[in-house]
């Protein structure tokens, strides 16, 4: 089953009438909530969330329906979809309408920025291959969250999926290529652009880079199925190259596609050895490709971890977790991997000396971080250029967080952290020398402070705290 | 004897803890594949966990090296292990707290058998952690289950009376009270306070099954007796079996109506019963969240039983015009006199031991209704407990600062929270426990011109009340 996109009068229908009954994010989370708590959406959530509707109201049906996947009369289907009918509905693939129920094929998620459409993803069997097209995923909002997102001329999206991050592109780029390999992708991809409203995204079926050959891009975004595992059972989680070699791939090879300034982002997993710097591997990816990159960092763990992690859903059946478990680590031993890192790596296409700098995310992955990226950015290419003359102050958005004891007629610090409200997060604990050194930082040159501040200093400009002034 | 091997194996909290790679909480059904791979496949405290920790069988000769000198026929007769397929399965678990190892029901076992004994529930850590621990001569644990509270309770009390009415649990209370080297534990078999008619205690703990549901199934879990109407009966007889001084710690369930004030129907529980009283609730839900919440174990494993349950258990709420369901722990003092109640909400997810934090509570209303008015407090000279912190989130501009939040914490106890203003934080900042607060409320306003010592005094009178100030 696919969807179409091609009756835009019944899209447009059913955007309408989504709008009327308020199927919003807020809306949504608001009807979803017990004990004024989210119901999170979890399979086991169902009977408790089904609970929670009220049977008949409009808002409630379009939940049921779109949201949680159940049946519901088909009578109240009709009145809170209207204008839009069943019938072509039905057509388009998004509806099973019988005479007394009808459920829905496809979910509808919306969020503050869009209404996602995509299939409904219901856990893993390991037997055939498959190609779900999975919504606004945890790893897609990260990725969202970290564009830097500024007014472009073209833009691309790698694996576009439902096409949730080209439809993003295309509010701030004029043209928007969307590449994927697999066709029910470009079929949600162009309904989500009608659901949305978006024009500017030519959406193209494509091997990867070999659907771009020869074009370059302002900006690039990437979520690749970048999971390092010996199956390859889902397209948008498997590759079938052995390791973390399709990310590798990938990493190389987005640079000849890079416009001069032009700005790649995109999700990676690696392995690397347990007595090696998380960041190595990454490092040689990125040598010679002619790009400046930050390697950002969300996790890493061991490959027992990560295996427990990736077969959750088999929890339930000992054996077949555990058999699990044990292909995947023998996998990682077979190819030496010891750790498997998971983050992000930022390239910017431009001539002359190229830096690598690297962090780890420390905050939620999900505020929006394109303008501390590109404060990263900014700082390594100035920080050679730093002197005595320079002048640093605190960046707007710094917050200190301090845990003082009190009595006596004063109070004692006890620890001291400076982070950054929003952003990427970063957090660093300052001690009191430091955290006397950041105090004073009201316009004075650099020249002024004791000189064995300096190093600590150039690292808070490095990560994002300090802004010239 | 089996203690001694389990320690000499290192059969302890830190012990599994490193053992399993893992800090828990351990989900021993979901997680065992993975467990049993982290574990060293040789060795005897990985025998020992696969046996009693994960409930796994292992080869006989195994367990037979692991559990020496012990012999596996003495552990048999004791119940303890029984041949299974694959070796020798262990017939209980036995888990290592920070101070004692508890023996209880397997839950494979099934938790939805009728005589199950539980084993340590976050309500058993709480009851625990708020139970005030002072030597007493004689204490009550009223529905011992797997008996921890009694072997809590036998550390600071010369002797102690375990009662349950479940047979099988009085078995675990008495073994487990001897695994761990406690002979001051009577057990007595019997409903509620039937078995210790006309006695009178200085110390009471009590779990009960306090989940307001129309099920009488589970022992542990269901009084059969509709609303809180079983609560309420315990609470209100509790002071008949309290001598003078004595003290109870009950962990109770109430219901009310959706704007009700919580605290109500528990202070007419305990009006006019001879005790002052503390009053702590940890939580409010609602019906619907409330009966899923309660059968979390059924969502997971059945989910069309699990509707039909929830259904039977709101419909239930609806008929007795149940609209709001509140949990919490009731403590009571007997005292001759006139008696207080003191009503409060703590977090309990935060809570940490509280021995000291509640003995506090409780001297702190005694002081404050003996001084009557609040200007008594003037001539106090007050101090900040040690283990408090204050947490403040500033922004930094041009030399200045800026406070965007500040937050007063208990570090251990209750960990109450409590925001406080700039004035307020230099009053505490002054107070020594030497000068009177009067003396520092008339240094802070010269400092803060805000500040009016009417207006500070009602804060400071809280940070009394909560255990802050001394």
């Amino acid at each position: 089953m696919t969807v179409r996109a091609d009756d835009r009068e019944t899209i447009a229908e059913l955007r309408a009438a989504l709008d009327a009954a308020d199927y919003t994010a807020h809306a949504v989370e608001r009807l979803l909530t017990a004990d004024g708590q989210r119901v999170p959406r979890t399979a086991d959530a169902l009977p408790l969330q089904l609970r929670l509707l009220r049977p008949g109201e409009r808002l409630s049906t379009l939940v049921a329906l779109f949201y949680l996947g159940a049946e519901v009369p088909t009578g109240d289907a009709g009145s809170a979809l209207a204008p839009a009918r069943l019938d072509r509905l039905a057509a388009a693939g998004l509806l099973d309408v019988a005479r007394d129920r009808t459920r829905a094929l496809v979910d509808l998620v919306p969020t503050e920025e869009l209404l996602v459409a995509s299939d409904r993803f219901e856990g893993g069997s390991f037997a055939e291959d498959r190609d779900e097209v999975l919504g606004l995923t945890p790893p897609t909002r990260a990725l969202a969250s970290l564009t830097i997102r500024r007014p472009v001329a073209s833009a691309l999206d790698l694996g576009t999926g439902s096409g949730a991050l080209a439809i993003l592109a295309a509010r701030h780029a004029q043209r928007v290529v969307g590449v994927d390999l697999n066709p029910r992708a470009l079929a949600f991809a162009e309904l989500n652009a009608a659901l949305n409203g978006c024009v500017n995204v030519e959406w193209r079926r494509g091997d990867w880079l070999a659907a771009v050959e020869g074009e370059t891009f302002d900006l690039v975004v990437c979520n690749p199925p970048y999971l390092i595992s010996p199956d390859s059972t889902f397209a948008f989680r498997d590759n079938r190259l052995p390791g973390d070699a399709f990310c590798e791939q990938l990493v190389r090879g987005v640079p000849a596609h890079l416009a001069p300034g032009g700005l790649a982002h995109l999700l990676v997993s690696w392995g690397h050895r347990a007595d090696e710097d998380w960041s190595a591997p990454l490092r040689r990816w990125v040598e010679a490709t002619g790009c400046d990159a930050i390697l950002l960092r969300y996790a890493s763990e061991d490959p027992l971890t990560h295996a427990a992690e990736w077969n959750e859903a088999l929890r339930g059946d000992p054996e077949r977790f555990g058999a699990a478990l044990d292909r995947w680590t023998a996998y990682c031993a077979e190819l030496g991997i010891e750790r498997i890192g998971w983050g992000a790596v930022v390239l910017r296409r431009r001539e002359g000396g190229n830096w690598v700098f690297a962090l780890t995310g420390s905050g939620s992955r999900m505020a929006p971080a394109g303008h501390h990226l590109e404060r990263l950015i900014a700082a390594q290419d100035a920080v050679g250029e730093l002197d005595g003359a320079s002048v640093l102050t605190l960046a707007d958005d710094h917050r200190l967080d301090r845990s003082v004891r009190l009595g006596g007629g004063v109070g004692v610090l006890e620890r001291a952290f400076l982070r950054l409200d929003g952003g990427l997060g970063t957090r660093i604990e300052l001690d009191p020398e430091m955290l006397e050194v950041v105090a004073s930082l009201d316009g004075r040159p650099l020249g002024e402070l004791p000189p064995g501040a300096l190093p600590g200093v150039r690292r808070l400009f490095e990560l994002g705290f300090l802004v010239r002034g | 004897m089996l203690r001694a091997v389990l320690a000499g194996a290192g059969y302890d909290s830190p012990g599994i803890k490193r053992a399993l790679g893992s800090d828990g909480p351990f989900e021993r059904d979901d997680n065992l594949p993975l467990y049993l791979r982290v574990l060293l496949p040789r060795g005897r405290l990985p025998a020992l966990i696969r046996l009693f920790f994960l409930g796994v069988p292992v080869a006989a000769e195994e367990a037979a090296a692991a559990l020496a000198p012990l012999s596996l026929q003495r552990l048999e007769a004791l119940g303890l292990i029984a041949p299974r397929e694959g070796g020798i399965g262990a017939t209980v678990d036995l888990t290592p707290t920070d101070e004692l190892l508890l023996a209880y029901d397997r839950a494979e076992r099934g938790v939805e058998e009728r005589e199950h004994v539980m084993g340590i529930s976050p309500a058993t850590k709480l009851l625990a952690y708020l139970t005030i621990r002072r030597p007493v001569e004689t204490a009550l644990d009223l529905g011992s289950g797997s008996g921890v509270h009694s072997i809590l309770a036998a550390k600071h009390a010369r002797s102690v009376v375990a009662a349950d009415v479940n047979p099988r649990a009085l078995e675990f209370t008495a073994f487990n009270a001897l695994l761990n080297g406690f002979e001051n534990v009577e057990c007595r078999l019997g409903d509620l306070f039937e078995p210790v008619e006309g006695e009178r205690f200085d110390l009471v703990v009590c779990n009960p099954p306090y989940v307001v549901s129309p099920e009488s199934a589970l022992v542990y879990r269901d009084s059969g007796v509709p609303g809180d109407a079983f609560c309420e009966g315990l609470v209100r007889r509790m002071p008949e079996f309290l001598a003078e001084g004595g003290l109870a710690h009950v962990l109770v369930s109430w219901v009310h109506g959706r704007d009700d004030d919580w605290s109500a129907r528990p202070r007419a529980w305990v009006a006019g019963n001879g005790c002052d009283a503390l009053l702590l609730r940890f939580r409010t839900h609602e019906p619907l969240a409330y009966a899923a919440g309660s059968n979390a174990r059924l969502r997971r494993r059945d989910a069309d039983e699990f509707g039909r349950v929830v259904d039977r258990w709101t419909a239930y709420y609806d008929e007795l015009g149940i609209e709001a369901i509140s949990w919490g722990a009731i403590v009571l003092r007997r005292r001759r006199g006139e008696n207080w109640v003191w009503a409060h909400s703590p977090s309990a997810e935060r809570l940490g031991p509280a021995s000291g934090h509640v003995q506090r509570l409780v001297d702190a209303q005694d002081r404050l209704r003996a001084l009557g008015d609040d200007r008594a407090l003037l001539d106090a000279a007050l101090a900040l407990v040690p283990g408090h912190r204050l947490d403040q989130t500033v922004v930094l501009r041009g030399g200045d600062e800026e406070v965007e939040a500040s937050l007063l914490r208990l570090l251990d106890g209750l960990r109450f929270q409590v925001q406080v203003d700039g004035p307020t934080t230099r009053v505490l900042s002054l107070l020594d426990g030497e000068r009177t607060l009067r003396d520092v409320l008339e240094e802070a306003s010269a400092l803060e011109p805000g500040l009016t010592p009417e207006a500070a005094l009602g804060g400071i009178r809280q940070l009394v009340e909560l255990g802050f100030l001394e």
